[in-house]
């Protein structure tokens, strides 16, 4: 901590107030929502999100969320290793790969999937060509197919986390295991895994929660059962009008948000402050 | 114990942010005067253009105010605007006649005059106490017709639940309004009986069909996926699927039992430009007018003399025509405003069992 001068707080300001006016107060606003239900009973509000629909549908975004950060994760890290140790061109290149999909809009990628997937879509046609099914496989329209399409949207930040926490690692370590005797496997699970830790739980966690609010993705590529929160929420916001409800659904979400990041911060001091100490 | 949501929040946050929040979207005047001009969300798209040409333009040669188009705005933003009178968004709104009829329940628009219009013209099933419906789209049934021809094609919506006698994948809409209602046709229900709606029996329908349904969100998508092939059989409308068909499309649809709904007029409650959005429903019944719209986009008309001022083929192609008019189902949006809630619930549980 420094001690800090007028200019300082003037310079804060402005982003507080824009934060205040379009972000807290909003926010305070939908919440209110959910704590004044007008002639039912607050409690009978809250309770019906143990109801069925409510319950399955958090359930899927959980597991959704859960499995795409798993997914983004696992073909993050190589990635994200291989970005770290090259140079010039072939990390440029490699970055490229990341950022430019991630410039696209979320749903021309969307619809890009629902034609390479589609029943007699590229990737079809090519299993069908090479004899490995003779009937079109169902990839649209199914679980599948969401975690494809939303992992493919969230790769990039996982990347990202990745990258920064990696590039930050001392290679001298790299090397100082690698003169005491240790195979390649071994320098990874005893210096790169242990080291990017902070990264990968800032990826996780950037995944995981933005998942939970996804609405595009799930829904044009997932099917009769795939039906995440955000799409129960426009629901009852814009066809039913329960905004009640959908202030619960929402608040749900956030209380889940500030929860898992609460978390975060524990265990990331913990994490940094082991790697720095 | 009713506590008003925005007093407490003005008390709970400081009247100052409160004022600043709502001080944004408060009216100048109240206005009584004639405007220059009348703010109106519509549907967008290519149906905005036509109801530019067929009626915004013309009531401007008429009266010299202009319509400006906004963003399509659903029952949702219509409570936001009404709550905090924020009459310069909209003065009338062209809305979907389901989210018309909830409007109308929860209070949220005015009753429209009737005595400016020959509301004998109109098609009785278009018009109601707080809205009116100024065209008419149509849920029809349809097929790709590389997997069907026009004599093999299913004809009715018995036809297309029985996968059996029909197979193929085919697509619904992942929305209650109208996949139910055609779901209960799909059950047998006659179409005299078809409200109050049988729950049970549109649910057991999909039901017996779900390992061959596919649903779609939005009506470019339906169109899209009969045109690649990734349907065999849908309920789409006709006004997202006609363009395909024109185009070549292996694409082609029946107007038998089409189940009919539409573009609601509706004006703000306590709007106070609505004697002037009044006067724009009014415009909007002109046979002319509706007879110009439906011969850009194929939305009927609700007046019944348009239809003579409309060409034979641009005739053919809608709902409306004699030899169509007869096996078309309109849609109850009171029972939906009534029974929305079970409805989307019971359709939800579906959708996730």
């Amino acid at each position: 901590m420094y001690p800090r001068s007028r200019l300082d707080l003037l310079l804060l300001l402005l982003p507080v107030l824009f934060l205040v006016v379009f972000f807290l107060w909003p926010l305070l606003y939908i919440v209110s929502y959910s704590l004044i239900s007008g002639d039912k009973p607050l409690v009978s509000v809250w309770a019906s999100i143990f109801d069925t629909v409510q319950l399955t549908v958090l359930w899927n975004t959980f597991r959704i969320a859960a499995l795409v950060t798993l997914a983004s994760l696992a073909l993050g890290y190589p990635l994200a290793m291989f970005i770290t140790n090259s140079n010039g061109l072939a990390r440029n290149v490699a970055m490229a790969i990341v950022i430019i999909p991630f410039c696209t809009s979320v749903v021309v990628r969307a619809y890009a999937w629902i034609a390479l997937f589609q029943r007699f879509g590229v990737v079809n046609k090519v299993l069908m060509w090479l004899g490995i099914t003779h009937q079109p496989l169902k990839f649209l329209y199914t679980e599948l197919g969401v975690i494809i399409g939303m992992t493919h949207a969230l790769l990039p930040f996982m990347v990202f986390a990745l990258v920064a926490s990696l590039d930050r690692i001392d290679r001298t370590l790299v090397r100082a295991a690698e003169t005491l005797g240790a195979g390649p496997l071994q320098v990874l699970s005893k210096v790169w895994i242990p080291m990017s830790m902070p990264g990968v739980l800032a990826g996780c966690l950037l995944v995981f929660i933005s998942s939970l609010g996804f609405y595009v993705t799930p829904a044009l590529l997932g099917g009769r059962e795939q039906t995440m929160v955000a799409v129960l929420i426009e629901q009852y916001v814009n066809r039913t009008l329960n905004w009640s409800l959908a202030s619960v659904l929402g608040t749900t979400l956030l209380l889940a948000t500030c929860i898992l990041y609460v978390f975060y911060e524990r265990i990331s001091i913990r994490a940094g402050s082991r790697v720095e100490g | 114990m009713t506590i008003k949501r925005r007093t407490l929040l003005k008390a709970g946050m400081g009247a100052g942010l409160a004022g600043m929040t709502s001080g944004l979207f408060t009216p100048a005047l109240a206005q009584t005067n004639k405007p220059d001009h009348l703010v109106i969300p519509d549907a967008g798209g290519i149906l905005r253009d036509a109801y530019k040409k067929a009626h915004y333009d013309t009531f401007e040669a008429k009266t010299g105010i202009k319509l400006v188009s906004a963003e399509y705005m659903g029952v949702a933003q219509l409570k936001a605007l009404v709550d905090n009178q924020a009459w310069g968004q909209a003065d009338i709104l062209s809305i979907a006649s389901g989210e018309a009829a909830v409007a109308a329940k929860q209070g949220l628009i005015e009753k429209i005059d009737y005595s400016n219009i020959d509301r004998a013209k109109l098609i009785p099933e278009t018009v109601y106490d707080n809205f009116m419906l100024t065209s008419l789209s149509a849920s029809v049934l349809a097929w790709n017709t590389k997997k069907y021809s026009d004599s093999t094609a299913p004809k009715t919506w018995a036809n297309f639940f029985d996968p059996q006698a029909f197979p193929g994948p085919r697509g619904m809409w992942k929305n209650a309004s109208l996949t139910m209602d055609i779901a209960a046709l799909g059950a047998g229900i006659p179409k005299e009986k078809l409200y109050p709606l049988n729950i049970d029996a549109a649910i057991g329908a999909l039901t017996k069909i779900k390992d061959d349904l596919i649903f779609w969100e939005h009506g470019a998508q339906s169109a899209q996926m009969l045109a690649d092939n990734e349907l065999d059989l849908e309920f789409g409308w006709a006004g997202r699927l006609f363009t395909p068909k024109k185009n070549g499309d292996p694409v082609a649809y029946t107007f038998n039992q089409a189940v009919l709904d539409g573009d609601a007029a509706v004006i703000p409650k306590g709007s106070p430009n609505r004697k002037w959005a009044q006067m724009f429903v009014d415009h909007m019944t002109d046979p002319e007018n509706q007879a110009a719209l439906a011969s850009i986009v194929p939305y009927a008309p609700t007046n019944v003399d348009a239809q003579k001022f409309l060409k034979p083929e641009v005739l053919a192609g809608l709902p409306v025509s004699p030899e169509s008019f007869g096996s078309v189902i309109f849609q109850d949006p009171i029972w939906w405003a009534d029974n929305g809630d079970a409805a989307f619930d019971a359709f939800n549980k579906f959708l996730l069992g």
